[in-house]
């Protein structure tokens, strides 16, 4: 068991990290007032601009020569950038234009698989787009020598997965504890009211859809340069596992965590279903797996649905003269 | 006020011709950004999406080849629009098309039976299907009040597993992992004599399907006293609760037929435009019905046209890439149509930019 457990927790941590971060960029705007279901588009803008970029860097290079961490970060912040921007274009439509947020949000999708496409093959010639160096697997010095927990946490490890966990907990703290999260939450909850007090409530959801993006994009951006390695111009249903992440949570930072950690967890259990001895011998359908997580979310919707949970202005325009 | 409500229809009708006009002008510029001339680009466009040459047709294969990808795009329209006139947002198109190809693909690989039986019992259980599984979120709608654009968005990706788990684990292709077997030639929508007509293309029964079903969407809704109440729940729920409407039973069955008309697309592309499902392929009509549904205003002949302007584009686009001198990205035309549902979102700004113009700053108060 423990040894189960050893096998598959590095992996159920890399496939947490880009759910989690695009599931709190979903959260940001949520909390806002504004649903976000293009997180999916979001990230495959990421995963371009994440692969691009490092096809671009290391273009000229001669075989042998170092992928540095600055070129991996410069790839992921390109991701954030590339996020952040085509998220205005969601935000522009359901904020300033009052456009059905659904609908602009599956533009997004659209839109976002498209273009990152597109762009591939009119730069690269090809639709696809491998990055040969990502980041390293490294067991982190000294932590991973602590017994049990430094084998489960700290081994063949992602940087990216703490940058991950440190970015969380920034969210948590400037959104539960600072005046702007408190600002940006009543944004989501009661708008009208909020305005009230003075709080410019169009800005404050341009913030929230931004920063969806920014997550989402290096939700992808992660997803690329990590365990995937390829830009094909899909994340398979990541960003729409990251919104069932995201509901399943409760929209609150920690509840988020949690989720998205199970949900990964469910992921690596069903890519090791046919692999791992211990799992065959449960005799489980590996696609039982995967749906879990979809099927709980389904659960967990009709439990809360006795008292509402979400941002009791999720979805709604903003009408400054509605009561 | 008669002049104004002209007006406000006006208006309406224009909003979608704006869309795909900066969905075409969207295209002109990614043409020009490749280097190419759009004059060719459009003249391919054609030669490739109705065969137009030298100012002539002189096959009918790519109209078969138009209709054909027509059909399943009728199907998810309307399947789509039926939601939206019920003031509900069916996202699941692709799941519930999925579910309706798996049933019949099932009975199409796994039973013989004479065709004239077989046929009508695959067609009835895609529909069957598709209508079952948009009932889970229809009566998690009507019963709990879950929303349904993230229930049936969950539904699609339990589609995907459900349907990965029927290949790998009876349905198989003998030859190839991630596929289904053939569908046997007694349960295929593929006839013969459609197929002569229109030079090998897989135009198959399914072209009728669709317009059948058109037809009585137009006929339901406009009609008879169940679409006028679907209608009403879909204007204002508290005034139908109120004039005795069953709203949610109403919201519950209008969901499941949407449901259905998803599962018959599955059919009708499933069965009759390729022989197989495969694993992993959430099929993209499902999204571009919600397109085809804002193109054409929730109206049958709308969406009929609209759903032929895009199965132009999508058969077409091959002859563009492959004739133009300079190289265009594969993405050209899904470039557009993204471009077009935008543009669609956005167009409720140009209609309530005209109607305010039209009725003075005037907002309705409380709900």
């Amino acid at each position: 068991m423990l040894q189960f457990l050893y096998e598959i927790f590095p992996y159920a941590l890399a496939f947490t990290a880009p759910i989690l971060i695009t599931a709190i960029g979903g959260l940001l705007s949520e909390r806002s007032g504004v649903v976000n279901i293009g997180l999916e588009g979001l990230m495959i803008i990421g995963s371009f601009a994440g692969a691009i970029t490092l096809w671009a860097i290391t273009k000229n290079a001669q075989p042998g020569d170092p992928v540095t961490i600055w070129m991996i970060l410069a790839g992921l912040l390109a991701s954030v950038v590339a996020g952040g921007l085509f998220s205005l274009l969601h935000a522009y439509a359901s904020i300033s234009l009052n456009a059905n947020q659904i609908i602009s949000g599956t533009a997004i999708n659209m839109l976002a698989a498209a273009l990152a496409l597109f762009l591939s093959e009119l730069i690269t010639g090809s639709e696809r787009l491998a990055v040969v160096t990502g980041v390293a697997r490294v067991d982190v010095p000294g932590l991973s020598k602590i017994p049990f927990i430094g084998e489960l946490f700290f081994t063949k490890t992602y940087f990216t997965t703490y940058m991950v966990l440190a970015i969380v907990f920034v969210v948590w703290f400037v959104l539960m504890k600072k005046p702007f999260g408190l600002r940006l939450r009543a944004c989501g909850e009661y708008p009208q009211a909020a305005e009230s007090m003075g709080i410019n409530v169009i800005r404050m959801r341009y913030i929230g859809v931004f920063l969806s993006g920014c997550f989402a994009g290096l939700g992808g951006g992660i997803l690329v340069l990590t365990y995937n390695g390829e830009f094909t111009g899909a994340v398979n249903g990541l960003g729409f596992l990251a919104l069932a992440t995201l509901i399943f949570g409760q929209w609150k930072p920690w509840k988020v965590v949690g989720a998205s950690f199970f949900f990964g967890f469910m992921r690596t259990m069903s890519t090791m279903a046919r692999v791992n001895d211990g799992l065959k011998s449960l005799g489980l359908p590996q696609e039982l797996y995967k749906a879990l997580p979809y099927f709980l979310t389904l659960v967990a919707l009709v439990i809360f649905s006795k008292n509402t949970v979400g941002p009791k202005a999720l979805g709604e325009t903003f009408d400054s003269g509605k009561r | 006020m008669r002049e104004w409500l002209k007006n406000e229809k006006t208006v309406d009708r224009i909003a979608p011709f704006v869309a795909v006009l900066f969905g075409l002008i969207v295209g002109v510029f990614l043409i020009l950004f490749t280097k190419n001339s759009p004059i060719d680009g459009f003249k391919y466009l054609l030669q490739g999406g109705i065969g137009l040459k030298d100012g002539q047709i002189d096959n009918l294969q790519k109209i078969g080849k138009l209709l054909l990808e027509a059909t399943p795009l009728i199907l998810a329209g309307l399947a789509v629009g039926f939601s939206f006139r019920t003031g509900i947002f069916n996202i699941g198109v692709s799941g519930q098309m999925l579910i309706g190809g798996l049933a019949a693909t099932v009975i199409g690989t796994q039973f013989e039976m004479a065709r004239a039986i077989q046929v009508p019992l695959v067609i009835i259980a895609a529909g069957l299907a598709g209508a079952l599984w948009a009932f889970i979120p229809a009566i998690l709608k009507a019963k709990y009040k879950v929303n349904e654009v993230v229930t049936t968005i969950m539904m699609n990706y339990i589609a995907l597993e459900v349907v990965a788990y029927f290949i790998r684990n009876i349905i198989q292709s003998p030859h190839f992992d991630t596929e289904s077997a053939k569908v046997l030639p007694s349960a295929t929508l593929r006839i013969e004599w459609l197929y002569n007509m229109f030079d090998r293309a897989n135009l198959n029964i399914g072209i009728f399907i669709s317009l059948a079903i058109a037809a009585i969407y137009a006929f339901v809704l406009n009609k008879t006293t169940f679409g006028y109440e679907l209608k009403a729940v879909g204007h204002n729920k508290d005034a139908s609760e109120y004039a005795g409407i069953k709203v949610n039973t109403r919201i519950l069955q209008a969901l499941m037929i949407s449901g259905g008309m998803a599962g018959l697309a599955g059919v009708t592309f499933y069965l009759g435009n390729t022989d197989h499902i495969a694993i992993g392929q959430l099929p993209s009509y499902g999204f571009d019905g919600i397109v085809i549904a804002l193109l054409g205003l929730n109206s049958a002949i709308g969406i009929i046209l609209a759903s032929l302007l895009l199965a132009f584009f999508n058969v077409g686009s091959g002859a563009v890439k492959a004739n133009l001198v300079n190289n265009v990205p594969n993405q050209l035309v899904p470039m557009m149509i993204a471009v077009i549902i935008y543009f669609s979102a956005t167009a409720l700004l140009f209609k309530n930019f005209i109607k305010k113009l039209a009725t003075g700053k005037k907002k309705g108060g409380a709900k």
